[in-house]
């Protein structure tokens, strides 16, 4: 017994475990749905443990109009109930359907794989029930009670021209607007103008009266030639509906205005639409930038004076109907002492009567930095105007600005101290002043001859070479003349000692020995006299031998030589010596025609 | 009769001259008297008109420098204070002076840098004048040619080769000394340095008031005319930069 009453025990507790773990997947839906009645269906995946996987595949939903979904959601739950934690996990797949057709409708099974097990719904079975007076107020609502239309102010435009288009919604019931899809407008540059404060007004379309409103307005540019098209759009609308209460009760009669609302969905399209863009024409002047529609141009100036090294604030203005937002920055020209920093631009656009106006509007900050009178060339602005299909070139006004010099800084110069416009890093004397005047002497002369290539300077160049030339004659002719004296001499030597030797052979012959050593002695001496340069009067014999050593004649021939001397010195007065004559004769010429070979 | 009107008209000549002198002293007194009481304006008129008699001097363009510096007016100072220099380039005020008024020359031109040979050469250069070369010419001739005496003449062989190496040293200071005389008697006839004179001038690709500004310079930037075409003239400045300038805009140096 009491064994059966703990297995009971135990299959209660692991059953009611069993029964917190167990998942389930479930599909919802009402039974009954009117037709057009919007409805959800939703699949539930409960499970008490965590579901670390999970995938839903999507029911085949063919008799029915998904509106949305299918959406997901989850929701955790945790609930501690006498220490006992349970957890639930809650995932729901919805859908928002509707239909259209009057039957039963089967909403097929779907499966749904939770942490690799796979569950599955149950069919379900959806009755629509038709309401016949509720159907026929939905039909009524027919494609002419909601228009959309998109219009455009032109149909043919040039690049750059603007275009305006307008989305507005003409009704004859009351409606919501939901979710809508709006072109993008490939090849434009696109405005949106902004219409938060359109209202409704009455309007007619096809001789009937609708309430139209402006949904929304663009301002489009073109940016491509050719056939550009507007893509259509897509307006969800939620139409109300106001019929007659079904129920019928006399109190809801008394009470209530018997009235009953009806949302009916409707999505409507609009046609696309076609736009051709031309090219500009050619011709266009060297200067144009794009601009395009009829302009003004105007400079403002705040002021024609101004102090250098400050700024000033030059305005341009350009006013008028085109494409403004796409206007380049116009050059200002301006002279080379001014520095120009970045333009800022503002503009205001203005559509009145489909008719797009405006300004733009530049300022270019500038700051003098010298003194001077300038003249401001004029601003010359192209654009190209639609309506006569031309080029035309407008320029503001001639101007001049006059820069005062910077005071602070003459003033600083003055007093020698920091200069306002010094910017070099290294300032090394700075600080010091400049030195003093020269007073006294002011060497002023009247003119500055240039010495090299003047008069003056050919002539001395002439003196200089003249008296080098003279120079040189002068001394060359000295220095020949000195040496020619020795040379003569010295040829002259041998001749004059031929001769007197020829003499004294004669006396040999003759047999007169005081002639022959007379006649001997001057040849020899003579000789010496004429070839060693000595004079006459100074010939010694110790003369001799010097001279005859600086010529390079060996010891030996010298004494020798001298000793013929000394000899016939001695037999000139000696009657004994007569039989050497010939000896001495011969000797004495061998000698000296030695000396004559090797004395040059 | 006609000794006597010779000596009339020599004692005026002389006259005048010694009038004309005194003249110029007067005036040179007073700019200076003008300068010492800041009256700059004053001082500037005065030694202009000493430069309108057609005198000038070392001492009238320093003392014109300095005025023009009193007067705020750089491109003026620097004209002058060059002027000065290349009359007595070894003038230490008037070197002091530039560097000083140079400070206030808005432009900083980075110089290309030069070889070492060249700046010295260019630092002896310019500190002579053309005429002072054109003396050191003359005398190196002079040297020159009595050493080649002393070579063609003399027997002695160490006297021939003092007279060679002396004569081929004296050939080569005749060379350089008479290339520089030239080349300065070449920059004085025809100025090749010019000082910017106004501020935020432009220097265009080409002799065109239409054509492309590539730089701007500045009231006493140094620049270097290197050709001309009727009221243009191509500059080169420092750092090698070269444009096209009106003439109008520069004042050229000698």
């Amino acid at each position: 017994m009491i064994r059966k009453l703990t297995l009971l025990l135990i299959l209660l507790t692991s059953s009611i475990t069993l029964f917190a773990q167990k998942i389930t997947f479930e599909a919802t839906a009402p039974n009954i749905v009117e037709v057009g009645e919007v409805f959800r269906v939703e699949y539930t995946v409960n499970s008490g443990i965590e579901i670390e996987k999970s995938t839903f595949s999507r029911p085949q939903i063919d008799d029915f109009d998904i509106i949305a979904g299918p959406t997901e959601s989850k929701v955790q739950g945790v609930s501690i109930v006498n220490g006992d934690v349970t957890k639930s996990i809650n995932i729901t797949y919805t859908y928002v359907l509707t239909s259209k057709k009057k039957g039963i409708h089967v909403i097929p099974s779907t499966k749904m794989r939770v942490n690799g097990v796979e569950y599955t719904s149950k069919p379900l079975n959806v009755e629509v029930v038709g309401d016949d007076e509720k159907s026929g107020k939905t039909n009524k609502i027919t494609s002419e009670d909601i228009i959309v239309k998109v219009t455009t102010n032109k149909s043919e435009v040039y690049k750059g021209e603007p275009i305006k288009v307008s989305i507005k919604l003409y009704s004859q019931v009351i409606l919501n607007i939901e979710n809508s899809k709006f072109p993008s407008f490939n090849g434009f540059y696109v405005q949106e103008i902004d219409n938060s404060n359109a209202r409704q007004y009455r309007a007619t379309l096809n001789s009937k009266v609708y309430n139209a409103i402006t949904l929304r307005e663009y301002l489009l540019f073109p940016q491509q030639s050719g056939v550009l098209e507007i893509e259509q759009a897509d307006i969800n609308v939620i139409a109300q509906i106001v019929t007659q209460s079904a129920r019928q009760s006399t109190l809801d009669n008394f009470f209530s205005n018997q009235m009953d609302v009806v949302e009916v969905r409707r999505k409507i399209s609009t046609e696309p639409l076609k736009i051709t863009v031309k090219e500009l024409p050619a011709g266009a002047p060297s200067d144009f930038n794009g601009a395009v529609g009829d302009f003004t141009i105007r400079k403002d100036v705040p002021t024609t004076e101004v102090v250098a090294n400050s700024s000033v604030m030059f305005t341009l203005e350009i006013r008028g109907g085109g494409n403004l937002p796409l206007l380049k920055t116009p050059k200002l020209e301006l002279p080379n002492s001014f520095e120009q920093y970045s333009v800022k631009t503002a503009e205001s656009l203005k559509i009145i009567n489909d008719n797009i106006s405006g300004y733009r509007r530049f300022e270019y900050p500038i700051i003098a930095r010298a003194e001077g009178h300038y003249d401001i060339q004029p601003v010359n602005f192209t654009y190209f105007n639609p309506q006569s299909s031309k080029y035309v070139t407008i320029m503001t006004e001639n101007s001049a600005i006059n820069v005062l010099p910077d005071s602070s800084k003459v003033a600083s110069i003055g007093s020698g101290g920091l200069v306002s416009g010094l910017s070099k890093e290294e300032v090394t004397i700075l600080g010091e002043d400049i030195r003093f005047i020269r007073i006294g002497e002011n060497n002023l002369k009247k003119e500055r001859s240039i010495f090299i290539f003047s008069i003056g300077y050919f002539v001395s160049i002439i003196l200089i070479l003249g008296s080098f030339v003279l120079a040189l004659i002068y001394l060359k002719k000295r220095i020949k003349l000195l040496k020619n004296k020795v040379l003569v001499k010295g040829k002259r030597a041998n001749k004059v000692a031929l001769q007197r030797l020829n003499t004294a052979n004669q006396y040999i012959k003759q047999g007169d020995k005081r002639k022959f050593y007379e006649e001997m002695l001057k040849a020899l001496w003579g000789y010496m006299s004429d070839k060693l340069n000595i004079p006459v009067s100074s010939l010694t014999k110790d003369n001799v031998r010097e001279g005859l050593v600086k010529k390079s004649i060996s010891i030996d021939d010298i004494n020798v030589f001298l000793q013929i001397i000394s000899d016939c010195e001695y037999a000139q007065y000696s009657p004994l010596a007569t039989g050497h004559m010939n000896e001495i004769y011969n000797n004495a010429v061998g000698k000296l025609s030695k000396f004559e070979s090797t004395i040059k | 009769m006609r000794s006597i009107i010779i000596c009339l008209f020599s004692i005026i000549c002389i006259g005048t001259l010694k009038a004309e002198d005194g003249k110029l002293n007067l005036l040179w007194d007073k700019a200076n008297t003008a300068y010492i009481n800041a009256k700059y304006n004053d001082a500037i008129t005065l030694y202009d008109s000493i430069l309108n008699e057609g005198y000038s001097s070392h001492e009238l363009y320093y003392n014109l420098g300095n005025s023009y510096f009193k007067r705020g007016e750089i491109g003026d100072a620097i004209l002058y204070y060059s002027k000065a220099e290349v009359l007595v380039p070894t003038d230490d005020d008037t070197r002091h002076n530039l560097a000083v008024v140079s400070n206030y020359v808005k432009d900083k031109i980075e110089p290309i840098p030069e070889l070492f040979l060249s700046k010295w050469f260019e630092a002896i250069q310019v500190n002579v004048t053309s005429n002072q070369w054109a003396v050191i010419s003359l005398v190196a001739l002079v040297l020159l040619l009595s050493f080649v005496l002393l070579y063609l003449l003399s027997k002695n062989i160490m006297q021939r080769k003092v007279g060679f190496f002396v004569a081929l040293f004296a050939l080569i200071i005749f060379i350089f000394s008479t290339s520089w005389s030239i080349t300065e008697r070449r920059d004085i006839l025809n100025p090749k340095v010019a000082i910017i004179m106004q501020n935020a001038v432009a220097i265009r690709s080409s002799p065109n008031e239409a054509s492309k500004v590539l730089f701007t310079l500045n009231e006493g930037t140094k620049v270097k005319i290197i050709s001309s075409l009727s009221v243009w003239r191509e500059i080169v400045i420092a750092d090698g930069n070269k444009g096209w300038i009106l003439s109008s805009s520069i004042e050229t140096i000698h």
